[in-house]
């Protein structure tokens, strides 16, 4: 099936929960889009983040025109089945 | 230096001992006043080039046959260019200060055995038309050459940049000084990367000392008594990397208010350091003062019984500077909170190659259409993403 055959099918406001992996681990997620603060809490879980820490979050095995990225504070990406998302802050040298 | 270099390799002793003009510049050997015919059967005078294949203080047998020559072509006696050993005339800008119009070749079946060899032999079939015409011309002037005193940044000449003719590219480097806050696993592979460039000065900021945990994570291989020094890291490594290149200047601490304006002389600063906190007094002042400068990090994490993680590389020039807020943090980090500080030395070097080669790539040694100022490498899907464009 592809992507313009499946976005048919999608109804506003349903829910499609889907595998994601984020950090290495298997997550799922709720919703067709995703933003920052979603992802920095599924890959630190239950511990509380600091927001002044800045996270380098990138993802591959995207939706369709933009398979691979980062995502900054602001940024809204869509969510697709086996997405690859990596968290962390990179300041360690 | 060059002088050394005459006195200890037998080939170049004899050539000047016969009283040919030698001189020797970078990793190049000069012979002047070698007399020619031009095309209206004149006499004319020109310098043969050859880059020198050398150990350390010494010649070894040259490892190619093709010379240079500065003057218009040669000629024979009936006026036209010596096209048996002209290769091809041209601009050759082999260093800063020597370029030259023809590539010579003239190849034995056997090779040149040596540099005497190699240059009597250039310099007899360069010269023979015009002491035909006139006997009295000579190459064997007997005049002595200073030897070149501009020192050079490095204990022995780069020939690696001769072998490769790009010594005048690495010469858009050699203005430069260069400061590296912070001499942790990924500064000290810096170091490593930038001691080979022929940079006038590099500044090394840290104030730690060298620790057995840190081997493991620096390039080389320190023995035990290094480690049971506890030497401070900037002179550990300044020790080491003073035996190839010139000026690396410790300073033994890290950065803050009292010697902040310090960094007011550097052209370019590296800044690889966990501290957050002191990150943001260095960020200000090399804005204000609009000197570029890159800032490193990784992040590595343990899942099960592996790592993943990501390297970035975040660079800020007088073109763009409004991205680094977003890209780098600047309280003090998370280890606390995680209790994660791991670093892997091939990610350490990985992320000071990255660093380098971006520092080269703003200074033109390497080509850049991508122009970008934040790069990440993921590790787990092998990705290298460039972001934060020039506008």
């Amino acid at each position: 099936m592809s992507n313009s055959e499946q976005n048919k099918k999608d109804v506003p406001g349903q829910t499609k929960e889907q595998s994601i992996i984020v950090n290495g681990r298997p997550r799922t997620f709720e919703g067709k889009e995703i933003i920052y603060s979603q992802i920095v809490a599924l890959a630190f879980d239950s511990i509380s983040t600091n927001p002044n820490i800045v996270y380098s979050v990138t993802y591959k095995r995207g939706e369709g025109n933009k398979p691979e990225g980062t995502m900054d504070t602001d940024d809204v990406v869509k969510v697709k089945d086996g997405m690859i998302f990596n968290v962390t802050a990179t300041d360690k040298s | 230096m060059s002088q050394q270099l005459i006195n200890h390799s037998p080939d170049l002793q004899r050539l000047w001992e016969e009283g040919l003009e030698i001189e020797v510049r970078g990793a190049y050997l000069l012979m002047h006043h070698i007399p020619y015919l031009n095309s209206s059967s004149e006499i004319k005078y020109g310098v043969l080039v050859s880059t020198l294949t050398l150990a350390g203080d010494r010649t070894c047998t040259p490892d190619n046959h093709i010379a240079y020559f500065i003057g218009t072509a040669p000629c024979r006696k009936d006026g036209q260019e010596m096209t048996s050993i002209i290769n091809s005339s041209s601009t050759y800008k082999l260093t800063d200060t020597i370029e030259a119009n023809h590539l010579l070749s003239s190849k034995p079946a056997t090779g040149y055995k040596d540099y005497f060899e190699k240059m009597t032999t250039y310099a007899n079939i360069i010269s023979t038309p015009a002491k035909s015409i006139d006997s009295s011309v000579t190459e064997k002037t007997f005049r002595v050459i200073e030897p070149d005193t501009s020192e050079s940044v490095f204990n022995y000449f780069d020939t690696n940049s001769v072998r490769g003719k790009i010594d005048a590219i690495s010469f858009k480097l050699s203005t430069l000084k260069v400061a590296i806050i912070g001499l942790g696993g990924t500064g000290s592979y810096i170091l490593d990367l930038v001691a080979k460039t022929p940079v006038q000065e590099i500044h090394l900021y840290d104030g730690d000392v060298f620790a057995q945990h840190n081997a493991f994570r620096a390039p080389g291989a320190p023995t035990v008594e290094n480690l049971r020094d506890r030497i401070k890291k900037t002179e550990y490594f300044q020790k080491i990397y003073s035996n190839m290149h010139r000026y690396i200047i410790p300073h033994g601490s890290y950065i803050d208010d009292t010697n902040l304006e310090e960094l007011s002389d550097m052209n370019f600063v590296f800044i690889s350091l966990d501290r957050g906190s002191s990150k943001k007094l260095i960020v200000d002042f090399l804005e204000e003062k609009n000197i570029p400068f890159i800032d490193v990090g990784m992040g590595v994490h343990r899942v099960e019984d592996e790592l993943l993680g990501v390297l970035r590389i975040t660079s800020s020039t007088e073109k763009k500077r409004n991205h680094l807020k977003k890209r780098v943090t600047f309280t003090e980090g998370v280890e606390n909170e995680y209790g994660s500080n791991i670093q892997i030395a091939d990610l350490n070097a990985l992320n000071a190659t990255l660093a380098v080669i971006k520092w080269k790539k703003l200074f033109g040694f390497y080509q850049d259409f991508e122009n970008e100022n934040n790069t990440t490498y993921t590790i787990n899907v092998n990705m290298l993403l460039s972001e934060d464009h020039e506008a």
